[in-house]
């Protein structure tokens, strides 16, 4: 494996809250977190934008994100892009820009994400979430994203033998870490029991085993990390930004219970940061149906396949646990904006890292992973910081 | 829309690797395809019910839509017509032809 000659570094982090109806543009979102995190990183110049997005095309009729952004924040004439992989944009997005400022080409470089999914009937956002998937053979059937998790739910808790009640822990994890989050969609505690209770959705898959899509945005300021500790005390290192792709479709997959792309995407990841992942304390996850995040625990490296929910049962994944997970609610209970959801993640581990995540605090982090998936695990985003002392 | 045809594929003659969709060149190993046809049968792999379906579709809901491994072919995601009730991983099925361009099965 190649080593970079540069490293890269957080030293700026914006976040809009996430709401079910924000009543703002896509520009408005996006301008509320870029000027944040400009803000924070203290940075008067960018050497490129990064926009990740999946749906504005469909939803809003607006492509070109790129320029749109950067003419809103004063930037035209910087390189822009947008980063498109279904609900792994966000991730994918700042994948890019690590490896421009990587290249050595760019220095200050920012990444965000943007979402707005308001103001659309279920159909329409449920025919546009179905674009991630192959749409002339596989959408004939009528299939949703959430009856493609359903499949992958049915098929794991046959396969292992784990029952609902056990992957149901993690919505209830989410919904308790989301309710000290004041930028989170939902401030609602849920038991396993209400999980269970609420309306089938796409069998075995019910109303709180999905995450609620919304409107948000969140955004990053990257720098080398010879100069980060210009800008700031507390700069927070990507020790490794990986990507990895799996079959398209679930029919392609001979074993769906297990994300190939979550696999391959980690094991690059933990080979560039020299981690393993008994070295990661603190991990954001994509629990956008509550199976993937027990799957999640597992395909990442933390548990044996069929035994991730063993680890909420231990309270090993709470706040106070050695493997605080989707501290901020996750994308269950933070919310899931789904092209921005990874940028959200990361943003989330550089807040824990460096003191700054309020009533959300863990104790002592160093070392956290995100792992941001598009599609049904097509793309798959996995990112490692740590703190830089 | 109803066609009635038996359930015809391709199948790479170099490396045995095959789908139910037109494909010219094997993605495995770029060998070329040939057109077959699969026994009509399969068994569920996993399955769901669709509650809440996309544009298109509203008007078919519930409906449920499986997994399904063709015996001595390849896996497919394809409608399941019958009990819906009754369905579970592992039964057998019968390919009874493409509706609105999805294969369809009787459990």
């Amino acid at each position: 494996m190649i080593s970079p000659m540069r490293e890269a570094a957080i030293i700026g982090v914006g976040m809009a809250p996430v709401k079910s109806t924000s009543g703002k543009s896509l520009t408005e979102l996006f301008m509320e977190a870029a000027l944040e995190a400009i803000n924070d990183a203290g940075v008067d110049r960018l050497d490129a934008v990064y926009v990740g997005n999946m749906m504005s095309g469909f939803l809003q009729h607006q492509e070109h994100l790129g320029p749109l952004m950067a003419t809103a924040l004063g930037q035209e004439g910087v390189p822009t892009y947008k980063v498109e992989g279904a609900c792994a944009s966000g991730g994918v997005a700042v994948n890019a820009g690590v490896k421009a400022l990587l290249s050595g080409l760019d220095d200050i470089v920012l990444v965000g994400g943007v979402e707005k999914m308001s103001g659309f009937s279920t159909p329409e956002v449920t025919t546009g979430l179905m674009m991630a998937e192959d749409r002339l053979r596989v959408g004939a059937t009528g299939i949703t994203f959430v009856g493609l998790n359903a499949m992958i739910a049915r098929a794991y808790m046959h396969k292992y033998k784990v029952p609902h009640e056990a992957i149901a822990q993690f919505p209830v994890l989410c919904h308790k870490n989301a309710m000290d989050n004041p930028k989170a969609a939902f401030h609602k505690l849920v038991s396993v029991d209400e999980v269970l209770k609420s309306p089938l959705v796409s069998d075995p898959l019910r109303l709180f085993d999905c995450s609620g899509i919304g409107d948000g945005s969140a955004a990053l300021v990257l720098a080398p990390v010879e100069v980060a500790k210009k800008f700031t005390d507390t700069p927070v290192k990507i020790a490794a930004s990986s990507v990895a792709s799996d079959a398209l479709s679930l029919y392609q997959r001979p074993d769906v219970t297990v994300f190939e792309g979550s696999r391959k995407a980690s094991e690059r990841a933990y080979a560039l940061a020299h981690k393993k992942p008994e070295d990661v304390n603190l991990l954001d996850v994509h629990d956008a149906f509550s199976v993937l995040g027990v799957m999640a625990l597992e395909d990442l490296g933390f548990a044996r396949k069929g035994e991730g929910a063993k680890l909420l049962k231990e309270g090993q994944c709470e706040r106070d646990g050695s493997l605080p997970t989707n501290t901020f609610g996750g994308l269950k209970a933070r919310g899931h904006p789904v092209g921005t959801s990874g940028v959200y993640q990361i943003a989330e581990l550089a807040l824990q890292l460096t003191n700054r995540a309020g009533k959300c605090q863990v104790p002592h982090p160093s070392v956290g992973l995100s792992q941001s998936i598009g599609g049904i695990g097509g793309t798959v985003a996995v990112h490692i910081v740590e703190r830089l002392d | 829309m109803t066609q009635q045809s038996p359930l015809a594929g391709y199948k790479c003659a170099k490396c045995n690797w095959s789908d139910v969709f037109a494909v010219a060149t094997c993605p495995r190993c770029h060998g070329e395809t040939t057109q077959v046809t699969f026994p009509p049968e399969g068994e569920i792999a996993s399955f769901t019910i669709v509650r809440y379906p996309p544009q298109g579709f509203e008007k078919q809901s519930p409906y449920a839509v499986a997994l399904i491994d063709i015996k001595d072919g390849p896996r497919v995601m394809a409608r399941v017509s019958g009990v819906l009730e009754d369905l579970q991983i592992g039964k057998r099925v019968t390919f009874t032809g493409i509706v609105n361009e999805a294969l369809e099965f009787k459990a």
